[in-house]
């Protein structure tokens, strides 16, 4: 049982033991000399110090005898995997695009961006044609296109 | 919970262990506030003359009297609920430090009920009480618990620990 007697925490525990039970019985030797010379109440305590030591020896062996032998209930027991994680944090999860969960403002907005990028606007009344605006990606293609158009006939 | 030990199911298990806790340290908390708050500044007023001294002297004795059945209290509950060492100086201390009994009291209580609601889930009952000891049969040895009975204590969820 070298775990229950001579672990750390068995040291810290027999170190309390030899200071706080001598301690309480030479408090209780002071209360003997106290009521001896006079003191009623010291009588009292006199029997209470001896107590509190006896106490300190029952507390002392509960504590050696709990078989919790390193295994700390507070505390889940932590491996570190990585330096840069905690072991806590949950792992990123791989991106998963659900077209079902869009909005129909988001719906909406992501078809523009598809007619902006194909080089062509929306057909609205001001643009019934859907032609790019320009400074966009597609004016380049305007302009060519209006070259062809020019030179074409 | 308590019943992987018969020892432990004795005077009522670990609830009956926290409500005598409870009495105890509320008991002595009043008494311990009351010496300190009302007594010596009376036996102070009264430059420690007798009429003035009697809160102190009385209210005083029955705490130092109650204090011991208190302590025993203590060391019972945190056996059964398996108390580390720092724990039960906390308690030991609330006894000592006025009004700190009301908080020890309430910390503790919390603690206890949070491990009683695990159930099955919460740690193994006391590894050792001395009233245990001496009235156990000598060839009867309590098994060890298994690892898998281990939980989390106080936070109300049990964990599995990784090696």
């Amino acid at each position: 049982m070298r775990n229950r007697w001579l672990s750390r925490r068995a040291f810290v525990l027999h170190f309390l033991l030899v200071t706080v039970v001598p301690g309480c019985l030479v408090a209780g030797w002071w209360q003997v000399n106290r009521a001896l010379s006079g003191n009623l109440l010291s009588y009292f305590y006199s029997i209470e110090w001896p107590i509190f030591a006896l106490l300190g020896v029952v507390a002392w062996w509960q504590l050696i005898h709990d078989e919790r032998h390193g295994t700390d209930f507070e505390k889940p027991q932590k491996v570190r995997r990585s330096l840069l994680h905690r072991d806590d944090e949950v792992p990123p999860q791989p991106l998963v695009w659900d077209k079902a969960l869009e909005s129909p403002e988001l719906m909406a907005y992501n078809e523009y961006l598809r007619t902006l990028a194909s080089g062509r606007a929306r057909k609205t009344w001001r643009n019934p044609r859907g032609l790019p605006f320009a400074g966009t990606a597609g004016a380049a293609g305007i302009g060519a296109r209006a070259a062809q158009s020019v030179t074409d006939p | 919970m308590s019943g992987s030990s018969p020892r432990l199911s004795s005077l009522g298990g670990t609830a009956g262990a926290l409500a005598r806790y409870r009495v105890m340290a509320i008991t002595v908390g009043v008494g311990l506030a009351t010496v300190c708050f009302v007594g010596i500044p009376l036996q102070l007023v009264g430059h420690n003359n007798w009429p003035w001294t009697a809160v102190v002297e009385i209210v005083g004795t029955l705490h130092g009297f109650l204090y011991i059945v208190y302590l025993v209290s203590c060391l019972d509950l945190a056996a059964r609920a398996r108390f580390k060492a720092v724990q039960l100086l906390g308690m030991v201390c609330s006894g000592l430090v006025p009004l700190l009994a009301f908080y020890m009291e309430h910390r503790v209580t919390l603690r206890v009920k949070a491990q009683l609601a695990l159930g099955a889930d919460a740690p193994p009952g006391p590894a050792a009480t001395v009233w245990g000891a001496l009235l156990a049969k000598p060839g009867r040895r309590r098994p060890s618990p298994p690892q898998s009975e281990i939980g989390l204590m106080g936070t109300g969820a049990p964990t599995s620990h990784t090696a």
